[in-house]
């Protein structure tokens, strides 16, 4: 049984960081009326853990619990309770030598709070929760015999950023490839969380000023024609029209060309046949008559007003904006007795289809969901399957390429990882301490982050033991972008290098001496071409003879001791513990790293002669440890390499100190010293609470959300689905797309009128 | 420009909107252009941004002469006095040259802190918001200045952000401008967007065509998404609903753009090539050229110009100025072509103040009440990242030009005593000292240092107050 990471004795701190909310909480305004279950159950947890110390008389850290209102609608007040539902989540209290509450008691607890915070001020709850799902406590999502109130929310969510764009492409492609140069995409990956497609941004209102232009755009690209020779000539190469083969030779569909041709007189018939066509390619459906009477009204008017080119244009733009074409539907039908729905068969198909591959469904599972082949849990399986199992593979550009992965997958190894940020961490090679320039002249974060990609992608291609392997595999590719051109361009360059030594004997001989163009050494070669050698990172000091290479398994273990990993977690001059170790701590091991306090300076000292493990030896001061402890640690093995991702044995003329340990992972089978980086990772690659950590945030990457309690059997059906299949990631997230958590919801209203039913006194 | 008939359109605009239906809409501007047209004095402030990236050393804006250097990077104790130098006496530093005309409306202001703010290569949405943030973490965490100003000086458009990004592609970027906790407003980067935004009412010889067809699409949407948000509660309906109220406020504003096209079309900047170009300075040139034209035309009073802001975009490179390293290099003490890195920041900075001074000369062309559309507007010159390439925020040089209509005492160079000192403030006391000038006077703003709880962290400061 895995224990609850718990982190507790944090008063000091906590102290420090209530103050501020404290002081908010003086302004708070009186509430109105009371939120159901607060005088039932917040008030008599408050009056039984808590306001022992935190009373309206001399109140610990001037934190007043007993006169703490409901009402979260006020900022303060919601500041407050959010800091209170962080506190008690954590384990950071009640204090350790306080009984703790009992389990019941404080999911009712911790729940009462959220769905508050949920309902009236969900900014506060997500700028607490640092948007992190950790805060749910990890051993009852893992117990069979705890059972929570099931919330899977019914959802309006916006389009993911990938999803959008890879909708474009398909409104856009034809024979030529897409025409998607020059557009604007109206949604931005968001930087904020862990994951870049999660929770449900609203549509602002210069997200909205974007849609517009960019539903324009892609008419532009749907309609565009010239008149050559007074003949009326579309410009488009090709148009993808779902469900239809395309329209060969000129791509613009015809009902399309019959509303841009000026020079062919049109009816409204014409019109309607204009708006179904448009309804068919983005919406994937035929318009209901009402539909198709309002639309042709619109349509009319606008030709009315602004004529058959501009007026048609826009008419045809107003289906892209259509809630259909921006979000995703996840809403269900009515309630059942349970206030439960099931997703619509239309949703199931649009929303798995869209979570496994970013791109809208394709023709057959759109008529398998209106033959109610999806009306089943076997159906929606067998349907799974047979989009991950497509032999088709991948005609995408880039990393991709004839793999069978699809890209929501990579990314979410990506961004679970995070080792992406390699590109933005800037390496000057110049070292603050004056110790000199310690560079790698072809170090780029680029380079590195491609090499990465391809070890995930093969990887993920074979889909087994994923996880281990991605923490312990010793093989890595290196350079494999450059590396091909450099393979391209060796016979070039040494056929250069014989014209060279025909033409200019003496030239040649100078610097080359008396090898043979074919004979000198190929990194020689490499460098008279041009090529960049971006191997430094891995200790090499030539291109490999073939990828992937196989390092010795004391050097390499997987992507924590990746290059691009080590870097996107290093400073811009040497390596960043505490990122290291917070990424572990929170990754995999559940746990949550309090940010840093504001009245904290925190600086190492600027020893030259000190290695950075010495230089943080100030973290050991007690304020600082009680976080540093957390991170340190954990982050301390990874200084077997440098900044670069360079294996290294010495450092500053020492043999370099790797030691670290596990600690606080509430699972004493973990915890523990290690001597090095590599007994870390093996440790970690083989405990459960690590691979269920990876689901959950599989879950959270899925389901674009964080799980909460109710979410406990999504979480097991899936842990058990990834080993039963020999840690097959495709198994474990069709699971998770089968579990009631994603094929139920509950809606809003039907939430709050079971809340406050079970919360009345 | 054609000052003569900007302004008898700003006086015949009134004769044919004051009747129409996007009066109450327009009250705001057209209490002011009534104003004007009465010759009464114009109480509507304007307020103008100015963020650069990658610090402004408290020396870049201290007169030539006074010694001015970075104070030690910790609490300070003894006594320091204020220092409040008449700027009449004194030569402006070399990066602050543009601005010598200007001299009897412009502050200098060194010695404020902001502490609570996370430093580093950007505060991001602290910047602006005098709170407290994440190092490195791009949350908004409150209200930020400019947004509570636009919200009080109420124009077509709250809130106008431009700014350029590292990648010319980015069309609009999130970086600095909050209304409130997680509620980001955007930078429009790309000059062509913004110009689509304020002036696309009047882009193109089909712009009449194109307009009609626009605000009937968006009349036909807002009724296509009213019909999909009647079946929604909770927070799906309220998704939707932020979705609607954009589409009901693109809707409103195509009308009332519609209503003042006459302006529009006097005042618009000329699009060209610089709105696509891959060179920064030119982006920069022309966000300057739409800001300039958006306050002279009314559509805003606020407007925040960012370059480089927020920690995506430390890498800025001015390769229009000939410098081909970025910004984030020089920080880090990059020399380039025989040029220091402070020389290479100073050549940097004396771009984006030279636009500054090219901003102050449209306003002051611009006439006013008995004076000009300058006499009303603050422009502020800033950085994100506080004092320093890498700021720990102990102090943060403030650049004022203006005097809001007399309410703020310009024309001098002011110290503050160090973070720690006797009458030591902070930069939330400057932007309440701007809220008190454009006549939104208030305690208190962002969140208080509480290193700092025994000084005086509410109000404005007293002595910039005329």
């Amino acid at each position: 049984m895995i224990v609850a990471p718990r982190v507790s004795g944090f008063s000091t701190a906590g102290r420090i960081s209530l103050v501020w909310v404290v002081v908010q909480a003086a302004a708070a305004s009186a509430f109105a009326t009371e939120p159901a279950g607060f005088a039932a159950h917040a008030k008599p947890f408050l009056a039984a853990h808590c306001t022992a110390c935190h009373g309206t008389e001399e109140p610990e850290a001037k934190l007043d619990l007993e006169s703490l209102t409901a009402d979260m609608t006020a900022q303060a007040t919601a500041a407050t309770w959010a800091a209170v539902l962080r506190k008690i989540v954590t384990g950071e209290m009640p204090p350790e030598d306080e009984p703790r509450p009992a389990d019941a008691e404080l999911d009712r607890m911790i729940g009462w709070i959220r769905e508050q915070l949920v309902q009236a001020s969900p900014a506060t709850l997500a700028l607490h929760d640092g948007g992190s799902g950790n805060v749910v406590e990890h051993r009852l999502l893992f117990d069979p015999a705890f059972t929570a109130a099931f919330r899977s929310p019914a959802r309006l969510r916006r389009l993911g950023p990938q999803q959008y764009e890879a909708f474009t492409k398909t409104i856009t492609i034809g024979p030529g490839g897409t025409l998607t140069d020059g557009i604007n995409l109206p949604f931005m990956p968001d930087s904020r969380g862990v994951f870049s497609d999660f929770g449900a941004p609203a549509i602002d209102e210069p997200t909205t000023g974007q849609l517009l232009r960019t539903a324009l755009f892609l008419v532009q690209q749907q309609t565009g024609f010239e008149i050559k020779d007074g003949a009326f000539t579309p410009l488009r190469r090709g148009a993808w029209v779902p469900g239809t083969a395309g329209s060969a030779g000129n791509g613009m569909p015809p009902e399309f060309r019959k509303l841009m041709d000026e020079s062919q007189e049109i009816t409204d018939a014409d019109l309607e046949a204009a708006v179904a066509a448009q309804f068919r390619i983005v919406l994937q459906r035929e318009p209901t008559a009402e539909e198709a009477e309002r639309f042709t009204a619109f349509m009319k008017r606008c030709v009315a007003d602004s004529g058959r080119v501009i007026g048609g244009r826009h008419g045809l733009a107003a289906v892209f904006l259509l809630p259909e074409a921006v979000y995703r539907l996840e809403l269900g039908g009515e309630p059942a007795a349970d206030g439960r729905v099931r997703l619509s068969s239309r949703e199931i198909a649009l929303g798995i289809a869209r979570t496994l591959t970013d791109r809208p469904p394709e023709p057959w599972l759109l008529a398998d969901a209106a033959a109610g082949g999806l009306d089943s849990r076997e159906g929606v399986a067998a349907a799974i399957t047979k989009i991950l199992d497509d032999p088709r593979p991948s005609v995408m550009p880039g990393v991709l390429k004839g793999t069978h992965v699809k890209p929501p997958f990579l990314r979410f190894i990506r961004e679970f990882f995070g080792y992406p940020r390699a590109t933005d961490v800037f390496k000057d090679g110049l070292d603050p301490l004056g110790r000199g320039l310690q560079g790698n002249p072809d170090h780029s974060g680029k380079a590195l982050v491609e090499d990465a990609d391809a070890l995930v992608v093969s990887i993920l291609e074979q889909d087994r033991q994923v996880l281990r392997e991605l923490l312990t595999t010793n093989k890595a590719f290196v350079a494999v972008g450059m590396h091909e051109i450099a393979i391209k361009r060796r016979p070039l360059t040494v056929k250069a290098l014989e014209d060279l030594r025909a033409k200019e004997p003496e030239t040649y001989r100078k610097k080359w001496g008396d090898v043979a163009p074919a004979d000198l050494p190929t990194r020689a070669i490499d460098k008279q071409g041009g090529v960049y050698f971006y191997c430094q990172g891995y200790g090499l000091d030539e291109f490999p003879e073939s990828q992937p290479v196989e390092f010795p398994a004391s050097e390499r273990a997987g992507l924590l001791t990746h290059p691009a990993w080590l870097v996107a977690w290093s400073g811009n001059s040497e390596n960043h513990v505490i990122f290291r170790g917070k990424w572990i701590r929170e990754r995999l091991l559940g746990g949550l790293v309090p940010e840093v306090p504001i009245t904290v300076d925190a600086v190492l000292p600027t020893d030259a002669d000190k290695t950075l493990r010495e230089r943080m030896d100030v973290t050991r001061a007690d304020y600082c440890w009680q976080c540093h402890r957390l991170m340190d640690p954990l982050g301390l093995p990874f200084e077997q390499f440098d900044h670069w991702g360079r294996f290294r044995t010495d450092e500053l003329g020492k043999p370099v100190v790797t030691a670290g340990g596990v600690t606080y992972a509430g699972d004493p089978s973990i915890e523990g010293d290690v001597s090095d980086p590599f007994a870390l990772i093996r440790r970690l690659a083989d405990a459960p609470l690590v691979e269920q950590m990876f689901v959950r945030h599989a879950f959270r990457f899925f389901m674009g959300r964080n799980e909460e309690l109710g979410d406990g059997p999504a979480l097991r059906a899936a842990w058990q689905a990834y080993r039963e299949h020999d840690g097959s990631v495709r198994r474990m997230v069709a699971e998770l797309l089968l579990s009631d958590s994603y094929l139920y919801r509950v809606p809003a209203r039907a939430a709050a009128e079971r809340a406050s039913a079970s919360h009345s006194p | 420009m054609n000052f003569q008939a900007m302004q008898l359109h700003r006086r015949d605009l009134l004769k044919h909107v004051s009747l129409g239906a996007g009066s109450i809409l327009l009250a705001p501007i057209l209490s002011r252009l009534q104003a004007h047209a009465d010759g009464r004095p114009i109480t509507a402030k304007r307020f103008v941004f100015v963020i650069e990236s990658n610090g402004l050393p408290p020396d870049h804006i201290a007169p030539v002469g006074t010694g001015r250097r970075h104070r030690p990077q910790k609490p300070m104790t003894g006594e320091s006095p204020f220092v409040d130098l008449p700027l009449a006496d004194q030569k402006l530093p070399v990066p602050l040259e543009a601005l010598e005309p200007f001299k009897d409306r412009l502050t200098l202001v060194n010695g404020l802190s902001s502490r609570i703010c996370p430093g580093g290569h950007s505060s991001n949405f602290g910047t602006l918001a005098s709170r407290s943030v994440p190092t490195g973490s791009s949350n908004a965490v409150g209200e930020t200045i400019d947004w509570a100003l636009g919200r009080g000086l109420p124009a077509i458009f709250p809130h106008v952000g431009l700014g350029i990004a590292v990648q010319p592609s980015k069309g609009i970027i999130y970086n600095c401008t909050a209304s409130g906790v997680g509620q980001k407003l955007p930078t429009i980067c790309k000059p062509e967007i913004a110009y689509a935004a304020l002036f696309g009412s009047i882009a193109n010889g089909s712009a009449q065509e194109s307009f009609r067809a626009q605000t009937n699409l968006l009349d036909f949407m807002t009724d296509e998404v009213k019909r999909v948000e009647r079946h929604l509660a909770g927070p799906e309906r309220e998704q939707l609903g932020s979705y609607l109220a954009a589409f009901e406020t693109l809707h409103d504003r195509q009308s009332r753009l519609n209503d003042i096209a006459h302006t529009l079309r006097e005042q618009a900047p000329v699009a060209s090539d610089k709105y696509t170009s891959d060179v920064e300075t030119d982006r920069l040139d022309a966000h300057f050229d739409i800001g300039a034209a958006a306050l002279i035309t009314g559509l805003t009073n606020v407007l925040t110009i960012s370059s480089g802001v927020g920690d995506a975009d430390i890498y800025m490179r001015f390769s229009g100025l000939g410098i081909n390293i970025d910004k984030h290099q020089i920080g880090h003490g990059a020399s380039y072509e025989g040029k220091t890195a402070d020389e290479l920041a100073m050549i940097i900075r004396h771009f984006h103040v030279g636009q500054v001074a090219r901003l102050v000369r449209k306003l002051e062309a611009m006439p006013e009440g008995d004076g000009t559309m300058m006499d009303n507007t603050v422009i502020v010159y800033m950085s994100d990242g506080a004092e320093a390439h890498h700021s720990r925020c102990w102090e943060w040089p403030m650049v004022v030009i203006g005097n809001a209509g007399g309410r703020l005492r310009a024309g001098r160079y002011v110290d503050y005593p160090g973070y720690g000192q006797k009458g030591h403030r902070t930069l939330a006391n400057l932007y309440m000292t701007f809220l008190h000038a454009a006549g939104l006077p208030c305690d208190t703003f962002g969140m208080p240092d509480p290193n700092l709880a025994d000084f005086d962290q509410e109000g404005p400061l007293a002595e910039l107050i005329a």
